[in-house]
């Protein structure tokens, strides 16, 4: 049973940062039960984490990171099970338009290693420098992958 | 006509301008649709929708037990049976364990001079004006003999570091550290004119051997002595030092005076030494209370506010 500081300071942390890790989350999987799942894992393992957390930056980009390196592990996972998501079809928001579709569907077509630095880079704003670290890969590569992610994403549309 | 790299273009979508981009592009309408069309892709990313996240799903995480009550009977006993004093945490306790806390700290209202028999703190952490507090704080212990502090550090894991500093200098003099259950490994520390000439053992948090030539004086070998150091440290609006940190080698660091003001902080408004700490480029800034030399408020390279505030335990 879960001590009430602990879980307090968990759900606030949740309710602080859950909907920023839910959308790295949904766009690295693709799906909404995979993005559940990795912000449930997260969470399972951040009580631990946190105590091994010995960083100096921002504890959003930290958090970030868990989420993106948690969400591409599943996504090696599920490749090497040949799973597939059940409700991979992509979220609508109210004001759809074919076009959006068509890019959500694009962005999910991408290799993980391009979508990976899609995400950080065009949606959640990360420079390459940040890509870099969370990613481990070096700045170039963030940059070329971006540049080929992003002819891919054009050529679609 | 030869045409950048495709690098080139995003980063000139991407805001980063260069000249000769900037004149290519003014001639070759293949390139601006390039540029154009990536704009047009990260605006519309970043208006891709995503699912809210679900509702929080706390009651079903195990966690681990908190720490407060164990620590809380060794402070008690620690004062009762043994006359010593007690602080929880340290500086360089980070975000170990954190979890947010409603209630609020506050500084002692009085100077705690420093020393044994008077030191019962609570350290608090605080980012973004949030204020946090570990269930796995570390326990430090002071004791005293006839001319040194004794430091002791327990982990609630059960690892264990000493620490002798001198009452007169502040300077450590010599120290254990022990791994959980394991074999105590000492260190030892030269001492000349109150800095350290050489090392060897083992640090709590790299277990690694330290071999300091004799060319590497030795002041201060962590963030826990600085802390210390401030306390005795006579600031004023001139005062300049140099010390030496031990992380993962020796690094001078140089401290000096930059200012005096209020700062605001959780626990409220303190008249603060402000502090800039250098250390091979970075630069670190520590907001010293002035009536007690108490650490109230750090700020790192990032401008990240992180620690700091100790709350006195009844005793």
């Amino acid at each position: 049973m879960a001590e009430p500081q602990d879980a307090e300071g968990l759900a606030a942390l949740y309710e602080r940062y859950a909907p920023v890790m839910m959308r790295v989350a949904y766009h690295l999987t693709g799906s909404r039960a995979d993005a559940e799942d990795v912000l449930h894992d997260v969470f399972l393992t951040l009580p631990d984490a946190l105590r091994r957390y010995e960083e100096r930056g921002r504890l959003e980009g930290w958090l970030v990171r868990l989420t993106a390196r948690t969400a591409l592990t599943r996504g090696r996972r599920r490749r090497r099970a040949a799973e597939t998501p059940i409700d991979n079809k992509a979220i609508q928001g109210p004001a759809t338009s074919t076009d959006r579709v068509d890019l959500q569907a694009a962005l999910h077509a991408l290799p993980t290693s391009l979508r990976a630095v899609v995400v950080l880079k065009e949606i959640e704003g990360y420079s390459h420098a940040e890509i870099a670290n969370i990613l481990g890969i070096s700045i170039g590569a963030s940059e070329v992958r971006l540049c080929r992610a992003m002819k891919r994403l054009r050529e679609a549309l | 006509m030869t045409h950048p790299a495709d690098i080139a273009l995003l980063r000139y979508a991407d805001g980063e301008h260069s000249k000769d981009t900037a004149e290519h592009l003014a001639a070759c309408a293949s390139c601006r649709s390039i540029v154009h069309e990536s704009r047009q892709v990260g605006a519309a990313l970043r208006d891709l929708p995503a699912p809210p996240p679900p509702p929080w799903f706390g009651q079903i995480i195990p966690i681990r037990r908190p720490r407060w009550h164990a620590i809380a009977a060794t402070l008690v006993a620690g004062i009762l049976i043994g006359g010593t004093a007690t602080y929880v945490g340290e500086a360089d306790a980070t975000f170990a364990g954190l979890v947010p806390t409603s209630a609020r700290p506050s500084l002692p209202s009085a100077p705690h001079p420093i020393g044994p028999g008077r030191w019962t703190y609570l350290m608090r952490a605080y980012e973004d004006s949030v204020l946090w507090a570990s269930p796995q704080l570390e326990t430090v212990t002071v004791d005293s003999s006839a001319t040194d502090w004794i430091v002791v550090t327990t982990t609630p894991e059960g690892e264990r570091d000493s620490l002798r500093v001198s009452r007169r200098t502040m300077a450590p003099q010599s120290g254990t550290w022990g791994p959980p259950g394991g074999r105590v490994h000492e260190t030892e520390r030269f001492m000349r004119d109150s800095m350290i000439d050489s090392i060897w053992g083992y640090s709590r948090s790299r277990r690694t051997a330290y071999p300091i030539t004799d060319t590497t004086r030795v002041r201060i070998v962590n963030d826990v002595e600085l802390r210390l150091f401030f306390r005795t440290a006579p600031l004023d609006r001139h005062w300049r030092q140099s010390v030496t940190l031990l992380t993962d080698s020796a690094r001078t660091a140089d401290l000096a005076v930059i200012g005096r003001h209020s700062v605001a902080t959780p626990v409220g408004e303190c008249d603060c030494w402000q502090v800039a700490m250098s250390m091979r480029g970075r630069r670190r800034v520590i907001w010293v209370r002035a009536e007690d030399g108490v650490v109230v408020k750090t700020e790192d390279r990032y401008g990240v506010t992180e620690l700091v505030a100790e709350d006195p335990l009844p005793n």
